[in-house]
């Protein structure tokens, strides 16, 4: 039966996506014309990534990217635009993601602590509130 | 007359002198009773506002408190005690009882992190006022706990995104995991995920470059394996840009 | 040289003047460092009065002393101060109307603190805050200190109430478009008659009378008078100084029209004309300012679908005199698209932060969408774990084109222990108990174990449902439950059991959303249904071979055929369709659910069954809630049992109707039933034959017996409108509503009914007649003996020998579709111990046989 199809990330604008160009752009201007990007890469050449994907939700299946597409925007030292490439689905690769995790300290709420937990401190958000 | 404040009704109004509750105080703290403490000591200072004892009377309250893991009534004390006498020597240790009735409440990472954010600004503070005093060496090693608690929150919502397949959610949660949390356990991790999430969304330039970073830092952990495999399965060929 | 010498000599001079110690004198509670630590004079500085001054005002400010002087005697300047006293407790005297649980969190100073005179003053208006707002603008409060030992004092606050004083009379002046009625309909201050005691409106209130103004001017605006104004507002005093009148001068002004209306979007996605084109009001319209708000409303919603959060929707007007038009350009500025930067869930101190997040219809990185939003909104709602108005607010993101959703949650009480207790015209007391976890460890999945008691059915359950199986977005659900319910009719004044059903069984349940508002459910439900019949009451050996077995005389043949023992297992699939804003309270939306059972995959029992169920729900304005509910049901059996007088749909699969779907009638008080009328001697002479009684006076005589049969078909309709009290009731948790049932139960095999005019004669084991004979015992005395022959030795005729009780004929009454209508008054109360419902309603009409109940509770306690 059909999926669920729920639109994630940027929302693509054909005629604006088009008009950015190596060599004239710089930062200013795209963040003019397409806004700022869904993210920044942290490492190596500054890029920046306009993702837009739609993901399909089936019954009892983990939801799936369904259509991808990806602005690449890279930038040299000064600030112009170097390249803007545009990736689509062929790239995306559906993987499970890893079951460990790092543990973390915090005190585990025991059993009957989380039956009955919220008796007494219904309602105070954040306890310990200060004078 | 009573006790119009509602002290526990045992230790009424009965104007004692002052050596005698306080001892009396003492001598309930030290076989246990906490919360019993707590209150003579109270009263101590209530009875006998201008008195030396009731000076320390505040402090050990709010100690009693602590023990007795009544942590609000704790802090409470402390802030009390430090309203009236901000420049006094042991004015270090009642920032330290504000700071741990905090940290011991921080709850797991699924849960509200309000208390854990007021812990780590406490901890701060003791760190800025007394930088050198014992207790703000004890306070920078939780202050590290902390943030790194604060990071395992981040992770678990980012893992969270991971599983119902909002990967760019997921993409943007580790992020700020790597730039915000560097130095916390968490770290290798995040960046491991940061190479699952750049696959999925179809940037593997991105995710060799994280499995290249992840290496370089941290070249021993499993982290870094699992990421090795999973860029040469899914992007070998690809040069990081 | 010389002026450096005169520059030295003053300050040779003033050398004196330098300060080089400071002393502190007087200090009990502080220490002097402490106290110096307040001040900016430091030794070293030089002396000037205003350096005095400054250190003066510092310690002033800190408000922790009474009293503070300063002196300088040639170089080392003492501070003499007075500290404060500490307040040792605090009482209040003369506080009838507003009791101490009232006020005292309301004052600041609290035990242990430093008395401050500005606190105190502070405290004094919080108090007269807190009169004022109950409508008594005459209180008065008066502060005094108790000196005690070891400068510590006793604040008492000497409260002196003054009578309440009330809006006797509203006048307006100046206004012929509409009455003065109309007008002070729009008013929130309401005049105080007798009626009007329980609305705590009626009290004379200044910022209540400027509020009034506002609806005033808004009430007009929406009739079209742009130019209204209120000229005067003036409130007196009565003669008799106890309440006031009120008096509005207001100028009307003219009535406009809209003129020119059209939309200037600066935003690229959305064209002009088309928005226009889509405006509710034209040219020509009486100009109605409430349709701009909810115009420019829209508008803004309609841009936040389209990712611009902070779009703003301007209206500019431009007014003609002479042509009396408005005409309004509603301006879309431009703005950029927004994207969510973050989502925090705070306040979840034991709900897990997934269990909130994954009903986030929209994520990080995802454009702003105003409608995602509010289906968020709804679908945390409907956890019922939070807050009643819980809103997800929208915060500034770290850039102008970023924004922050947030989820402040506050957690309640999600446990539940049922406890309610019926009570019904028929049989009396039903007790019911049921404990439920809703928010099972924080993750969002209910554990309930339910242990219902009453005469009428004993019941005990254990479910579970994980709403999101493995993170997925799968819902599962099992329920182990054991129900014995037994149904009982009334023969001579007391309460007997019928037939006891004991079912054992287990549901298990699998759902899946196919989109966004609707899902499927699968689920197989396997029960072992024993039903059995009191036997000493209905059991006898009718045929004398020595086996008590179920005697339809007693026990009337349809209950016969119900006894045994039945597996049934039951497929069933349910498509739900659900658009409400919250499942709790519904205030907003529509449900549709439609459930088919396949029961036959192995079990004895095959029927197919089909139920479903609609509801929608409409705010219509200042708080009420009007809905209509519509429900229906058949079942069809798969199997014929060709007997006859006998439904092959068994008795207790077949549907009832009565309380507590429909209120008015009794447990199964609705629908098809066997009521017995006795046999009666109306005119006391034996010959004449015995005449049956009607089905009114059968039903009335407390003999009454009527057994229900149910139905293989129902349908039910009700329709409620829920009525917002004053704020008094509402702080109460009060919820009135009117309500309209109707509903029918029908279509069920007429079973053979037993008729017998003069009695029934009782026979031996082997089927004959037997007859009353009398006789010699042999000790002599008479006797009457049970013999088969019908006429004595002597010839006489013999007695028959008839069963005591059976001079009845049944009667197959209640089976017709025709409508059922029962009216009535509900009302909900969150009582202090829990949710509590009274209904007393009227039967309008119903049919012959129906058991009707007019008032029926239940109260339960939440922990």
């Amino acid at each position: 039966c059909t999926a669920i199809r729920e639109p994630r990330g940027y929302i693509v604008d054909a005629t604006l996506v088009q008009s950015v160009q190596p060599g004239i752009d710089n930062e200013r201007s795209v963040t003019g014309t397409l806004g700022r990007p869904t993210f920044e890469s942290q490492y190596g050449e500054k890029t920046w990534y306009y993702v837009s994907s739609t993901t399909g939700r089936k019954p009892f299946v983990r939801p799936r990217i369904r259509e991808h597409s990806v602005l690449a925007v890279k930038f040299d030292a000064a600030g112009n635009v170097v390249s803007a490439e545009r990736t689509g689905m062929d790239q995306v690769v559906y993987l499970r993601p890893d079951g460990d995790e790092t543990p973390t300290l915090g005190r585990e709420r025991s059993f009957l602590e989380d039956l009955f937990g919220n008796i007494g401190a219904v309602g105070q958000p954040g306890l310990g509130q200060g004078q | 007359c009573a006790g119009g404040d509602g002290g526990p009704r045992d230790t009424a109004y009965v104007a004692r002198d002052v050596e005698t509750l306080y001892f009396e105080a003492k001598r309930r703290l030290d076989n246990g009773q906490a919360e019993m403490a707590a209150a003579l000591f109270d009263e101590v200072e209530r009875q006998h506002p201008y008195s030396p004892w009731a000076r320390r009377a505040q402090l050990m309250g709010s100690f009693s408190y602590y023990v007795a893991k009544d942590y609000n009534k704790a802090i409470q004390a402390a802030q009390r005690f430090l309203q009236i006498h901000p420049g006094n020597k042991d004015a270090p240790y009642a920032f330290y009882l504000i700071a741990l009735s905090y940290y011991e409440q921080i709850s797991d990472v699924q849960r509200d992190q309000r208390i854990t954010d007021q812990a780590l600004t406490a901890l701060n503070e003791i760190n800025r006022r007394f930088p050198n005093s014992d207790y703000a060496a004890d306070a920078r090693l939780k202050i590290d706990l902390v943030r790194d608690h604060l990071a395992g929150k981040e992770m678990e919502i980012g893992r969270h995104y991971e599983r119902s397949g909002k990967w760019i959610a997921a993409q943007i949660r580790f992020q700020n995991v790597v730039d915000t949390y560097e130095t916390t356990s968490h770290a290798p991790e995040a960046l491991y995920r940061l190479t699952e999430t750049s696959l999925a969304l179809g940037v593997p330039a991105e995710a060799v470059k994280y499995a290249a970073v992840l290496g370089a830092n941290y070249p021993g952990t499993e982290w870094y394996e699992k990421a090795y495999e999973l860029v040469q399965d899914h992007a070998p060929d690809v040069t990081p840009g | 040289q010389e002026e450096t010498a005169t520059e030295a000599a003053p300050a040779a001079a003033v050398q004196a003047d330098v300060v080089r110690t400071i002393a502190v004198s007087g200090a009990q509670r502080l220490e002097p460092q402490t106290i110096l630590s307040y001040i900016k004079l430091r030794p070293g500085d030089t002396w000037t009065q205003a350096a005095g001054d400054a250190v003066l005002k510092d310690l002033y400010a800190t408000e922790l002393f009474s009293n503070a002087s300063v002196v300088n005697r040639d170089g080392n300047v003492v501070i003499t101060i007075v500290e404060n006293p500490v307040i040792n407790r605090i009482i209040l005297e003369g506080n009838k109307r507003i009791k101490n649980d009232k006020i005292l969190p309301e004052i600041r100073l609290s035990p242990r603190q430093i008395f401050t005179r500005s606190k105190v003053r502070a405290d004094v208006a919080r108090i007269i805050e807190l009169y004022k707002r109950q409508g008594r603008f005459a209180a008065t409060v008066e502060p005094k200190m108790v000196q005690l030992s070891q400068n510590r004092v006793d604040i008492v606050f000497e409260i002196s109430e003054g009578p309440k004083s009330k809006v006797r009379q509203i006048n307006i002046i100046g206004n012929d478009a509409f009455s003065d009625g109309e007008l002070r309909g729009e008013m929130l201050t309401k005049q105080a008659r007798l009626t009007s005691f329980l609305s705590s409106n009626t009290s004379y209130d200044p910022d209540r009378l400027a509020f009034d103004q506002q609806k005033l001017r808004q009430f007009y605006l929406t009739e079209g008078y742009a130019d209204f104004r209120v000229v005067s507002a003036v409130a007196e005093l009565t003669p008799d100084k106890r309440d006031f009148i009120i008096t509005y001068v207001v100028e009307e002004g003219e009535r406009y029209k809209f003129g020119e209306v059209d939309v200037e979007s600066q935003i690229r996605d959305f064209d002009d004309a088309s928005m226009t084109a889509r405006l509710p009001m034209q040219g020509g319209d009486w100009y109605d300012a409430k349709q701009v708000e909810d115009t420019v409303e829209q508008l803004s919603e309609l841009a936040g679908t389209f990712g611009y959060a902070f779009a703003d929707v301007a209206p500019e007007f431009s007014r003609n005199q002479d042509s009396l038009t408005m005409d309004v350009s509603f301006v879309l500025r431009e703005a950029p698209r927004v994207y969510v930067e973050r989502i925090d869930v705070n306040g979840n101190t034991l709900t897990q932060d997934k269990v909130i997040r994954r009903e986030f219809r929209l994520a990080e990185g995802d454009a702003f969408n105003s409608l995602s939003v509010a289906r968020s909104t709804a679908r945390i709602n409907s956890l019922g774990y939070f807050q009643e108005n819980f809103e997800i607010n929208q915060v500034e993101g770290s850039a102008p084109d970023r924004i922050v959703l947030e989820a402040n949650v506050e957690e309640q009480a999600t446990g539940e222990l049922q406890l309610s207790a019926g009570f019904s015209s028929l049989e009396s007391f039903i007790l019911a108990g049921s404990i439920r976890q809703r928010n099972f460890r924080g993750r969002g999945q209910t554990v309930g174990l339910s242990l219902n008691y009453s005469r009428y059915s004993k019941s005990a359950q254990v479910s579970f449902s994980e709403p999101y199986v493995f993170d997925r977005n799968i819902s599962a659900g099992v329920d182990v439950y054991r129900r014995d319910t037994n149904s009982f009719n009334f023969r001579n004044n007391e309460r007997n059991t019928t037939f006891e059903q004991s079912t054992t069984g287990l549901q298990v349940r699998a759902g899946v959303p196919l989109t966004e508002y609707v899902s499927a459910i699968g689920s197989y439900t396997f029960n072992y249904d024993d039903v059995s019949l009191d036997e000493g009451l209905y059991f006898s050996d009718r045929d004398g071979d020595g086996i008590a077995t179920c005697d339809p005389i007693l026990a009337s043949r349809y209950l016969c055929e119900a006894i045994g023992e039945r597996t049934s297992s039951i497929v069933g699939l349910t498509f739900n369709y659900d658009t409400l804003n919250s499942r709790l309270r519904p205030s907003r939306g529509e449900t549709v659910s439609w459930t088919t059972e396949f029961a036959g995959l192995g079990g004895d029992v095959k029927y197919v069954r089909s139920r479903a169920r609609a509801a929608k729900y409409w705010p219509v304005g200042a708080g009420f809630i009007f809905s209509i509910t519509g429900e229906g049901g058949w079942i069809r059996s798969l199997e014929d049992n060709s007997v006859a007088g006998q439904d092959d749909v068994r008795l207790t699969d077949r549907y009832f109707l009565g309380e507590p779907q429909m209120r008015g009638f009794d447990i199964r008080g609705v629908g098809p039933r066997i009521v017995r009328l006795q046999y009666l001697n109306d005119d006391g002479d034996d010959a004449t034959p015995l005449v049956p009684q009607t089905i009114e006076e059968a039903l009335a005589s407390d003999q009454r017996v009527d057994d229900a049969l149910g139905g293989k078909a129902y349908y039910l309709g009700r329709a409620e409108l829920e009525i917002p009290l004053g704020s008094g009731a509402r702080e109460m948790g009060l919820r009135p509503s009117i309500f309209l049932d109707v509903g029918s139960l029908f279509s069920v095999t007429q079973p053979v009914l037993q008729d017998y005019p003069n009695g029934l004669q009782a026979t031996d084991g082997n089927g004959n007649l037997l007859y009353l004979q009398p006789g010699v015992d042999d000790q002599g005395n008479d006797i009457i003996q049970a013999v088969t022959n019908r006429f004595a030795p002597d010839g006489t005729e013999n007695e028959r020998n008839v069963i005591p009780g059976t001079f009845f004929k049944e009667v197959f009454v209640g089976d017709s579709p025709a409508p059922r209508i029962s009216v009535g008054v509900g009302v909900n109360w969150n009582s202090p111990f829990g949710p509590f419902r009274i209904d007393v309603s009227r039967v309008l009409k119903k049919q012959v046989g129906d058991d009707t109940k007019t008032f029926s509770f239940n109260v339960g306690t939440q922990f």
